[in-house]
Protein backbone atom coordinates (compact mmCIF):
# COMPACT_ATOMS: atom_id res chain seq x y z
CA UNK A 1 0.00 0.00 0.00
CA UNK A 2 2.40 2.64 1.13
CA UNK A 3 5.52 3.34 -0.83
CA UNK A 4 8.31 2.60 1.56
CA UNK A 5 11.16 3.15 -0.82
CA UNK A 6 13.20 5.55 1.25
CA UNK A 7 15.46 6.18 -1.65
CA UNK A 8 12.81 7.57 -3.93
CA UNK A 9 10.49 9.28 -1.41
CA UNK A 10 10.94 10.87 1.93
CA UNK A 11 9.83 8.97 4.97
CA UNK A 12 6.43 10.08 6.34
CA UNK A 13 5.26 9.25 9.76
CA UNK A 14 1.87 7.83 8.78
CA UNK A 15 0.72 5.86 11.85
CA UNK A 16 -0.70 9.00 13.48
CA UNK A 17 -2.61 9.75 10.28
CA UNK A 18 -3.86 6.15 10.01
CA UNK A 19 -5.01 6.14 13.62
CA UNK A 20 -6.80 9.47 13.07
CA UNK A 21 -8.51 8.15 9.96
CA UNK A 22 -9.60 4.97 11.77
CA UNK A 23 -10.99 6.97 14.71
CA UNK A 24 -12.73 9.33 12.31
CA UNK A 25 -14.22 6.37 10.46
CA UNK A 26 -15.43 4.78 13.68
CA UNK A 27 -17.06 8.02 14.83
CA UNK A 28 -18.72 8.40 11.43
CA UNK A 29 -20.04 4.86 11.61
CA UNK A 30 -21.40 5.45 15.07
CA UNK A 31 -23.08 8.69 13.99
CA UNK A 32 -24.53 6.92 10.95
CA UNK A 33 -25.91 4.16 13.13
CA UNK A 34 -27.47 6.62 15.56
CA UNK A 35 -28.90 8.72 12.75
CA UNK A 36 -30.39 5.66 11.11
CA UNK A 37 -31.87 4.47 14.35
CA UNK A 38 -33.34 7.91 15.07
CA UNK A 39 -34.81 8.10 11.58
CA UNK A 40 -36.36 4.66 12.01
CA UNK A 41 -37.80 5.66 15.37
CA UNK A 42 -39.12 8.92 13.99
CA UNK A 43 -40.87 7.19 11.13
CA UNK A 44 -42.33 4.29 13.15
CA UNK A 45 -42.99 6.50 16.20
CA UNK A 46 -44.87 8.98 14.09
CA UNK A 47 -47.07 6.21 12.79
CA UNK A 48 -47.71 5.00 16.32
CA UNK A 49 -48.53 8.54 17.48
CA UNK A 50 -50.99 8.99 14.63
CA UNK A 51 -52.66 5.70 15.52
CA UNK A 52 -52.83 6.74 19.17
CA UNK A 53 -54.31 10.12 18.22
CA UNK A 54 -56.98 8.43 16.12
CA UNK A 55 -57.76 6.04 18.98
CA UNK A 56 -57.93 8.92 21.50
CA UNK A 57 -60.24 10.91 19.24
CA UNK A 58 -62.49 7.88 18.92
CA UNK A 59 -62.55 7.37 22.70
CA UNK A 60 -63.32 11.05 23.30
CA UNK A 61 -66.14 11.01 20.76
CA UNK A 62 -67.56 7.88 22.43
CA UNK A 63 -67.38 9.48 25.86
CA UNK A 64 -68.94 12.69 24.54
CA UNK A 65 -71.90 10.75 23.21
CA UNK A 66 -72.23 8.74 26.44
CA UNK A 67 -71.98 11.87 28.60
CA UNK A 68 -74.61 13.61 26.50
CA UNK A 69 -76.93 10.64 26.98
CA UNK A 70 -76.29 10.65 30.73
CA UNK A 71 -76.96 14.40 30.89
CA UNK A 72 -80.30 13.86 29.15
CA UNK A 73 -81.24 11.08 31.58
CA UNK A 74 -80.28 13.25 34.57
CA UNK A 75 -82.16 16.24 33.16
CA UNK A 76 -85.27 14.11 32.68
CA UNK A 77 -85.60 13.90 36.49
CA UNK A 78 -86.79 16.99 38.35
CA UNK A 79 -83.87 17.08 40.78
CA UNK A 80 -85.30 19.96 42.80
CA UNK A 81 -88.56 18.11 43.36
CA UNK A 82 -86.71 14.89 44.16
CA UNK A 83 -84.55 16.69 46.74
CA UNK A 84 -87.64 18.27 48.30
CA UNK A 85 -89.41 14.91 48.37
CA UNK A 86 -86.47 13.17 50.02
CA UNK A 87 -85.99 16.01 52.48
CA UNK A 88 -89.62 15.96 53.57
CA UNK A 89 -89.84 12.18 53.79
CA UNK A 90 -86.61 12.08 55.79
CA UNK A 91 -88.27 14.39 58.31
CA UNK A 92 -91.31 12.10 58.44
CA UNK A 93 -89.11 9.01 58.81
CA UNK A 94 -87.02 10.82 61.44
CA UNK A 95 -90.14 11.41 63.51
CA UNK A 96 -91.03 7.73 63.19
CA UNK A 97 -87.53 6.76 64.32
CA UNK A 98 -87.89 8.56 67.64
CA UNK A 99 -87.98 6.01 70.45
CA UNK A 100 -90.66 7.01 72.92
CA UNK A 101 -89.43 4.41 75.38
CA UNK A 102 -85.99 6.02 75.46
CA UNK A 103 -87.53 9.49 75.53
CA UNK A 104 -89.68 8.60 78.54
CA UNK A 105 -86.64 7.02 80.26
CA UNK A 106 -84.71 10.24 79.78
CA UNK A 107 -87.64 12.41 80.90
CA UNK A 108 -88.12 10.26 84.00
CA UNK A 109 -84.45 10.75 84.88
CA UNK A 110 -84.83 14.54 85.01
CA UNK A 111 -88.38 14.95 86.24
CA UNK A 112 -88.48 16.35 89.81
CA UNK A 113 -90.75 14.55 92.30
CA UNK A 114 -93.37 17.26 92.51
CA UNK A 115 -93.74 17.76 88.77
CA UNK A 116 -96.10 15.80 86.52
CA UNK A 117 -96.15 15.88 82.78
CA UNK A 118 -99.53 16.63 81.22
CA UNK A 119 -98.54 16.42 77.59
CA UNK A 120 -95.51 15.65 75.48
CA UNK A 121 -95.25 16.53 71.84
CA UNK A 122 -92.07 16.11 69.79
CA UNK A 123 -91.28 17.66 66.44
CA UNK A 124 -88.16 16.76 64.48
CA UNK A 125 -85.21 19.11 64.11
CA UNK A 126 -82.17 18.78 61.90
CA UNK A 127 -80.10 17.40 64.78
CA UNK A 128 -82.54 16.23 67.39
CA UNK A 129 -86.09 16.73 68.47
CA UNK A 130 -87.90 19.82 69.72
CA UNK A 131 -89.93 18.68 72.65
CA UNK A 132 -92.94 20.69 73.82
CA UNK A 133 -94.13 19.70 77.24
CA UNK A 134 -96.84 20.90 79.53
CA UNK A 135 -96.44 20.13 83.21
CA UNK A 136 -98.27 20.48 86.48
CA UNK A 137 -96.71 21.09 89.87
CA UNK A 138 -97.80 21.94 93.34
CA UNK A 139 -94.43 23.35 94.21
CA UNK A 140 -93.39 26.97 93.69
CA UNK A 141 -90.02 25.84 92.42
CA UNK A 142 -91.24 22.95 90.26
CA UNK A 143 -90.63 24.64 86.94
CA UNK A 144 -87.22 25.97 87.97
CA UNK A 145 -86.18 22.57 89.33
CA UNK A 146 -87.15 20.96 86.03
CA UNK A 147 -85.26 23.57 83.99
CA UNK A 148 -82.16 23.04 86.15
CA UNK A 149 -82.44 19.27 85.74
CA UNK A 150 -82.83 19.63 81.97
CA UNK A 151 -79.75 21.86 81.87
CA UNK A 152 -77.77 19.24 83.76
CA UNK A 153 -78.84 16.36 81.51
CA UNK A 154 -76.66 15.51 78.49
CA UNK A 155 -79.78 14.59 76.50
CA UNK A 156 -81.53 17.93 76.79
CA UNK A 157 -80.50 21.42 75.91
CA UNK A 158 -81.90 24.92 75.73
CA UNK A 159 -85.00 24.51 77.92
CA UNK A 160 -87.24 27.53 77.48
CA UNK A 161 -90.46 28.19 79.39
CA UNK A 162 -93.47 28.93 77.22
CA UNK A 163 -96.03 29.83 79.88
CA UNK A 164 -96.96 29.60 83.53
CA UNK A 165 -100.35 29.72 85.23
CA UNK A 166 -101.01 29.43 88.94
CA UNK A 167 -104.15 28.85 91.00
CA UNK A 168 -105.23 32.45 90.70
CA UNK A 169 -105.09 32.13 86.95
CA UNK A 170 -107.56 29.25 87.12
CA UNK A 171 -105.48 26.16 87.75
CA UNK A 172 -106.90 24.51 90.87
CA UNK A 173 -104.29 21.71 90.96
CA UNK A 174 -101.38 24.10 91.45
CA UNK A 175 -99.15 25.58 88.82
CA UNK A 176 -99.32 24.67 85.19
CA UNK A 177 -96.37 25.49 82.96
CA UNK A 178 -95.12 24.82 79.46
CA UNK A 179 -91.53 24.17 78.33
CA UNK A 180 -89.79 23.81 75.03
CA UNK A 181 -86.53 21.86 75.04
CA UNK A 182 -84.20 20.32 72.50
CA UNK A 183 -83.84 16.59 72.97
CA UNK A 184 -80.97 14.53 71.62
CA UNK A 185 -81.61 10.84 72.08
CA UNK A 186 -78.11 9.78 70.95
CA UNK A 187 -75.80 7.62 73.07
CA UNK A 188 -74.39 9.36 76.10
CA UNK B 1 5.82 18.28 3.74
CA UNK B 2 2.64 19.27 5.41
CA UNK B 3 -0.44 17.57 6.67
CA UNK B 4 -2.24 18.85 3.61
CA UNK B 5 0.03 16.81 1.39
CA UNK B 6 -0.67 13.70 3.40
CA UNK B 7 -4.39 14.36 3.25
CA UNK B 8 -4.30 15.03 -0.47
CA UNK B 9 -2.19 11.96 -1.29
CA UNK B 10 -4.26 9.68 0.92
CA UNK B 11 -7.71 11.19 0.32
CA UNK B 12 -9.02 7.80 -0.75
CA UNK B 13 -8.94 6.75 2.90
CA UNK B 14 -10.68 9.69 4.55
CA UNK B 15 -12.77 11.27 1.86
CA UNK B 16 -15.55 8.60 1.74
CA UNK B 17 -15.76 8.75 5.52
CA UNK B 18 -15.97 12.54 5.43
CA UNK B 19 -18.68 12.37 2.76
CA UNK B 20 -20.62 9.89 4.86
CA UNK B 21 -20.39 12.18 7.86
CA UNK B 22 -21.57 15.08 5.72
CA UNK B 23 -24.49 13.03 4.55
CA UNK B 24 -25.30 12.26 8.18
CA UNK B 25 -25.21 15.94 9.01
CA UNK B 26 -27.49 16.76 6.08
CA UNK B 27 -29.92 14.03 7.14
CA UNK B 28 -29.84 15.16 10.76
CA UNK B 29 -30.48 18.79 9.89
CA UNK B 30 -33.10 17.67 7.37
CA UNK B 31 -35.24 15.65 9.63
CA UNK B 32 -34.64 17.97 12.51
CA UNK B 33 -36.30 20.76 10.57
CA UNK B 34 -38.68 18.77 8.40
CA UNK B 35 -39.85 15.91 10.60
CA UNK B 36 -39.29 17.02 14.14
CA UNK B 37 -41.62 20.01 13.91
CA UNK B 38 -44.36 17.76 12.63
CA UNK B 39 -43.62 15.06 15.18
CA UNK B 40 -43.53 17.52 18.03
CA UNK B 41 -46.92 18.83 16.93
CA UNK B 42 -48.22 15.26 16.90
CA UNK B 43 -46.81 14.61 20.38
CA UNK B 44 -48.41 17.82 21.65
CA UNK B 45 -51.71 16.88 20.06
CA UNK B 46 -51.51 13.43 21.64
CA UNK B 47 -50.76 14.89 25.07
CA UNK B 48 -53.62 17.35 24.66
CA UNK B 49 -56.02 14.58 23.67
CA UNK B 50 -54.89 12.42 26.57
CA UNK B 51 -55.68 15.35 28.89
CA UNK B 52 -59.08 15.84 27.27
CA UNK B 53 -59.81 12.11 27.61
CA UNK B 54 -59.02 12.24 31.32
CA UNK B 55 -61.36 15.21 31.76
CA UNK B 56 -64.13 13.40 29.86
CA UNK B 57 -63.61 10.23 31.90
CA UNK B 58 -63.85 12.21 35.13
CA UNK B 59 -66.99 13.92 33.86
CA UNK B 60 -68.40 10.53 32.89
CA UNK B 61 -67.74 9.16 36.39
CA UNK B 62 -69.47 12.15 37.97
CA UNK B 63 -72.47 11.88 35.68
CA UNK B 64 -72.74 8.15 36.33
CA UNK B 65 -72.53 8.77 40.08
CA UNK B 66 -75.24 11.45 39.86
CA UNK B 67 -77.50 9.19 37.83
CA UNK B 68 -76.90 6.26 40.18
CA UNK B 69 -77.74 8.40 43.19
CA UNK B 70 -80.90 9.65 41.44
CA UNK B 71 -81.93 6.07 40.74
CA UNK B 72 -81.18 5.00 44.31
CA UNK B 73 -83.27 7.90 45.61
CA UNK B 74 -86.15 7.03 43.28
CA UNK B 75 -85.98 3.37 44.31
CA UNK B 76 -85.98 4.33 47.99
CA UNK B 77 -89.00 6.57 47.43
CA UNK B 78 -90.81 3.81 45.55
CA UNK B 79 -90.07 1.37 48.40
CA UNK B 80 -91.32 3.87 50.96
CA UNK B 81 -94.52 4.54 49.02
CA UNK B 82 -95.05 0.81 48.65
CA UNK B 83 -94.60 0.43 52.39
CA UNK B 84 -97.09 3.14 53.40
CA UNK B 85 -99.46 2.01 50.64
CA UNK B 86 -102.77 3.68 49.84
CA UNK B 87 -105.47 4.43 52.34
CA UNK B 88 -107.80 2.09 50.50
CA UNK B 89 -105.41 -0.83 51.03
CA UNK B 90 -104.05 -0.13 54.47
CA UNK B 91 -106.56 1.75 56.64
CA UNK B 92 -108.61 -1.20 57.88
CA UNK B 93 -105.50 -3.31 58.42
CA UNK B 94 -103.93 -0.47 60.36
CA UNK B 95 -106.94 0.03 62.63
CA UNK B 96 -107.17 -3.70 63.33
CA UNK B 97 -103.44 -3.72 64.04
CA UNK B 98 -103.76 -0.80 66.49
CA UNK B 99 -106.65 -2.49 68.22
CA UNK B 100 -104.52 -5.64 68.58
CA UNK B 101 -101.56 -3.71 69.97
CA UNK B 102 -103.60 -1.85 72.58
CA UNK B 103 -105.22 -5.09 73.73
CA UNK B 104 -101.83 -6.84 73.89
CA UNK B 105 -100.61 -3.96 76.05
CA UNK B 106 -103.55 -4.42 78.39
CA UNK B 107 -105.32 -1.24 77.35
CA UNK B 108 -108.72 -0.95 75.76
CA UNK B 109 -109.55 2.22 73.87
CA UNK B 110 -113.27 2.88 74.01
CA UNK B 111 -113.24 5.82 71.65
CA UNK B 112 -111.32 6.59 68.52
CA UNK B 113 -110.85 9.94 66.88
CA UNK B 114 -109.76 10.43 63.30
CA UNK B 115 -108.48 13.60 61.72
CA UNK B 116 -108.97 14.94 58.25
CA UNK B 117 -106.66 13.79 55.49
CA UNK B 118 -103.80 16.27 55.36
CA UNK B 119 -101.99 16.10 52.04
CA UNK B 120 -98.29 16.93 52.28
CA UNK B 121 -97.61 19.77 49.86
CA UNK B 122 -96.08 18.67 46.57
CA UNK B 123 -95.79 15.08 47.76
CA UNK B 124 -97.95 12.06 46.92
CA UNK B 125 -98.44 11.53 50.64
CA UNK B 126 -101.35 12.21 52.95
CA UNK B 127 -101.05 12.41 56.71
CA UNK B 128 -103.83 10.83 58.70
CA UNK B 129 -104.22 11.44 62.44
CA UNK B 130 -105.66 8.97 64.87
CA UNK B 131 -106.18 9.66 68.55
CA UNK B 132 -107.69 7.60 71.31
CA UNK B 133 -108.09 7.94 75.05
CA UNK B 134 -106.54 5.22 77.14
CA UNK B 135 -106.79 4.18 80.72
CA UNK B 136 -104.32 1.86 82.32
CA UNK B 137 -101.19 1.61 84.36
CA UNK B 138 -98.08 3.50 83.37
CA UNK B 139 -96.40 0.15 82.63
CA UNK B 140 -99.18 -0.72 80.17
CA UNK B 141 -98.75 2.63 78.43
CA UNK B 142 -94.99 2.05 78.15
CA UNK B 143 -95.70 -1.40 76.75
CA UNK B 144 -98.02 0.04 74.10
CA UNK B 145 -95.44 2.66 73.12
CA UNK B 146 -92.87 -0.09 72.81
CA UNK B 147 -95.20 -2.15 70.60
CA UNK B 148 -95.82 0.88 68.40
CA UNK B 149 -92.07 1.43 68.01
CA UNK B 150 -91.58 -2.16 66.89
CA UNK B 151 -94.63 -2.22 64.63
CA UNK B 152 -94.12 -2.87 60.93
CA UNK B 153 -96.87 -0.37 60.22
CA UNK B 154 -95.66 3.17 59.61
CA UNK B 155 -97.19 4.80 62.70
CA UNK B 156 -95.68 7.73 64.53
CA UNK B 157 -96.66 8.79 68.02
CA UNK B 158 -97.24 12.51 67.66
CA UNK B 159 -98.19 13.39 71.22
CA UNK B 160 -99.26 12.07 74.57
CA UNK B 161 -101.65 14.09 76.72
CA UNK B 162 -102.41 13.15 80.27
CA UNK B 163 -106.06 13.61 81.16
CA UNK B 164 -105.90 12.39 84.70
CA UNK B 165 -103.13 10.96 86.80
CA UNK B 166 -103.94 9.01 89.92
CA UNK B 167 -101.62 8.26 92.75
CA UNK B 168 -98.50 6.24 92.19
CA UNK B 169 -99.34 2.76 90.87
CA UNK B 170 -102.90 3.74 89.99
CA UNK B 171 -104.29 4.01 86.49
CA UNK B 172 -103.49 6.99 84.33
CA UNK B 173 -105.89 8.40 81.80
CA UNK B 174 -104.30 9.80 78.73
CA UNK B 175 -104.90 10.52 75.08
CA UNK B 176 -102.49 9.10 72.57
CA UNK B 177 -102.08 10.99 69.30
CA UNK B 178 -100.81 8.98 66.34
CA UNK B 179 -100.13 9.92 62.79
CA UNK B 180 -99.72 7.68 59.80
CA UNK B 181 -99.16 8.40 56.13
CA UNK B 182 -100.78 7.05 52.98
CA UNK B 183 -99.56 7.15 49.44
CA UNK B 184 -101.96 9.11 47.26
CA UNK B 185 -101.70 10.48 43.77
CA UNK B 186 -100.50 14.05 43.64
CA UNK B 187 -103.16 16.62 42.62
CA UNK B 188 -102.65 17.83 39.05
CA UNK B 189 -101.89 21.47 39.99
CA UNK B 190 -99.06 20.39 42.30
CA UNK B 191 -97.23 18.22 39.80
CA UNK B 192 -95.91 21.20 37.85
CA UNK B 193 -95.16 23.70 40.56
CA UNK B 194 -91.54 23.68 41.67
CA UNK B 195 -91.38 23.55 45.45
CA UNK B 196 -89.04 25.58 47.57
CA UNK B 197 -86.57 23.48 49.52
CA UNK B 198 -87.97 22.44 52.86
CA UNK B 199 -86.15 23.68 55.93
CA UNK B 200 -86.34 21.85 59.23
CA UNK B 201 -88.26 23.64 61.89
CA UNK B 202 -86.12 25.10 64.61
Amino acid sequence: MFNINLASRPFWNLPAFVISVVIFALITLAVTFMNGRTLYRVLTGSEETRTAIASLQKDIAGLDAENEQLRKEIASVDTRRLAYEIDTLNTIIGARALSWSTLLDHVEEVLPNKVRIISLSPSPLEDGVLLSMNCLTESHTGMLDLIDALHNSPNFSNPTPTGLQDQEAGVPEGRKFGLRVTYKPGPV
Amino acid sequence: MTILTILREHRVYWLPTALLLLLNLVLFVGYHYVFFGKIRAEWNRRAQLEGTLEVKKHENQQLNATLASQKRAQESLAQFYERINTKEHRLTLLLAHLDDLTRQAGLIPHAWGFGEDKPERFLPVTAFEISFPLEGTYANVRKLLHFLELSEQFITVSNISLREAGELGQNVKLTLGLVTYFHEDLPEEETQRPPARRRPRS
